[in-house]
């Protein structure tokens, strides 16, 4: 009883993962269905039987998680994890998936995991970027299991680019940026990315992933025209129409005639006051008419001040683009694709 | 006369040598009132003159020649008639926003001569103008007459100008309608004797700018 229920927890992964992968080896085919009959005795008996055959990697690997599901299953601890870790050194990127799979034997699978030394999940991103930015660059990210001094280089012909050395044990999140030792834009071509890991003991593991590394000019940025968000005012207005004009020149032939009165010397007599009057007469029509007038467009100040900062703004942008320009006309963009492994 | 040539020529050649600037040529009628030394010495008369104006930036110059016939008022008097030639320069530095700095000389001559005091007198003061509509402005204009020198000898420690100015015409300039009115009193003294002199001149035209 007790069997059966860790069978059928157990069951749900391996159901899944058989779905996906090709069995040619009829040996293991039988230890599948004895798995899936939940008969674990013979599962060990087939699988054993099939890991003395010529297998291929991933149907080994198979066979090797089988040994180990039936062993958790059978409550043996140190041939389940065993199993595991043969498994995973066939294949690394193995995963289980912890929802279809008891606590128990992910527990073993992770046991396992500890006591080897592997370089799992190792994943180059896709990215575009400018070389030699900092902050910039192709996102790199991988998990080692044990402790370990790893080495990440970028390698293309002859050409070997350090990109990380450290002591690490778990996942790593590193990023590429492109260049040479000598600041330059690393050439086009496909590259390598090289993970190496050494652990304890002269034990060492390695895995790679190949990228296309394409060059290219980098987008240079127009000029401003206008400032988003912001529109210039118009540099005039029109007053409303007022009695402003004739008051101003009455004030002001007031003025005059009210001078010249002043002024006038006594021992002299009086003045007629035929020309002030004409050119007061002058003023005063003249004070009528552009009261009449539509208002002559006056300098708008605030608008005037608005527009020269925003011309000053608008200026300075255009100073900076233009530096940005020239820096990114001697810049390279690069874009890096991760090749898939089929397609090597 | 020949100062007036000079006077003359030299604004002309300032005006046809600076370019893009103003520059209005113009012809007036005048009205003036002349009085000198008691009520009863008055004189009232008509004249026709030109002028020329020019602005660079923020300097001016006027230049004005203007002829009148002046008749006595009282002409049981035994006053007679004359001729005089008033010649008006000034240089002029725009110091604020419608205010200008002036100076310049003023010229007299009387034509028959000793009829009237010939004079002549620098000037000193400011103007200032006010836009009251597209292309009308009105002014005000207070100078004084310094170091006044006349043909019957004298001087005038107190000697004033004060104007009144309108000018109105399209915005850009072509031509203007001109109004400049100018009351002077010059308290000229011989040997300690008041000989006062009082002028009120109106000059109605039309200038031409280019």
């Amino acid at each position: 009883m007790r069997y059966t229920v860790l069978g059928l927890l157990a069951l749900l992964a391996p159901a899944a993962i058989a779905a996906q992968e090709t069995v040619q080896n009829a040996t293991l085919q039988q230890a599948i269905q004895a798995y899936e009959a939940l008969d674990f005795p013979k599962v060990i008996v087939q699988g054993r039987a099939a890991l003395r055959q010529r297998l291929t990697a991933a149907e080994r690997a198979r066979a090797e998680e089988l040994l180990g599901f039936a062993f958790s299953a059978t409550s043996q601890p140190d041939s389940a994890i065993s199993a595991f870790r043969e498994a995973i050194l066939l294949d690394p990127d193995r995963q289980l998936d912890a929802r279809r799979v008891s606590p128990r034997i992910t527990g073993y699978f992770n046991a396992a995991l500890g006591q080897v030394l592997v370089v799992r999940q190792l994943r180059v991103d896709t990215a575009r970027f400018i070389s030699g930015t900092p902050g910039s660059g192709v996102p790199i990210r991988f998990t080692v299991t044990s402790p370990a001094r790893v080495r990440t280089r970028a390698i293309n012909g002859n050409n070997a680019l350090l990109i990380d050395s450290s002591i690490v044990a778990g996942t790593l999140n590193l990023r590429w940026n492109g260049t040479l030792a000598n600041g330059d834009p690393v050439p086009a071509g496909k590259w390598t990315i090289v993970v190496e890991a050494l652990g304890a003991g002269q034990n060492t593991f390695s895995v790679s992933q190949e990228v296309q590394v394409t060059a290219g000019a980098v987008d240079t940025v127009p000029h401003l025209t206008a400032l988003p968000g912001y529109t210039e005012l118009p540099e005039t207005e029109i007053p409303p129409q007022s009695g402003r004009p004739l008051g101003i020149a009455l004030l002001y032939s007031g003025f005059a005639g009210a001078g010249a009165l002043a002024l006038n010397n006594g021992d002299l007599g009086t003045s007629t006051g035929r020309e002030i009057g004409v050119a007061a007469g002058a003023a005063l029509i003249t004070g009528f008419v552009m009261m009449l007038k539509k208002p002559a467009p006056r300098p708008a100040l605030g608008n005037i001040q608005y527009n020269r900062l925003l011309k000053e703004q608008l200026a300075r942008r255009n100073t900076d683009i233009a530096q940005q320009n020239a820096q990114r006309r001697r810049q390279v963009q690069l874009s890096v694709v991760p090749i898939a492994r089929g397609t090597r | 006369m020949n100062r007036v040539m000079v006077l003359t020529s030299l604004l002309a050649a300032t005006a046809v040598s600076a370019r893009a600037q103003t520059v209005l040529l113009g012809m007036h009628g005048a009205l003036g009132d002349y009085r000198e030394v008691s009520p009863n010495l008055r004189f009232r008369g008509t004249g026709i003159g030109g002028s020329l104006a020019l602005r660079v930036g923020r300097f001016s110059a006027e230049g004005a020649v203007t002829r009148m016939s002046y008749d006595p008022r009282d002409k049981t008097g035994g006053d007679s008639s004359f001729h005089s030639s008033q010649i008006d320069a000034r240089l002029g530095i725009d110091v604020a926003s419608g205010l200008t700095a002036e100076f310049g000389l003023l010229r007299r001559t009387i034509d028959p001569e000793l009829s009237a005091q010939e004079m002549g007198a620098a000037r000193i003061g400011v103007r200032y103008s006010k836009l009251i509509g597209p292309g009308a402005t009105v002014g005000l204009r207070g100078n004084y007459l310094a170091g006044a020198k006349f043909t019957g000898a004298g001087s005038a420690g107190l000697a004033f100008e004060l104007g009144l100015l309108v000018s109105v015409g399209p915005q850009n300039g072509r031509y203007r309608l001109t109004a400049d009115y100018g009351f002077q009193r010059i308290d000229r003294k011989v040997k300690g004797a008041k000989v006062p002199i009082e002028q009120s001149l109106v000059r109605l035209g039309v200038a031409v700018g280019f």
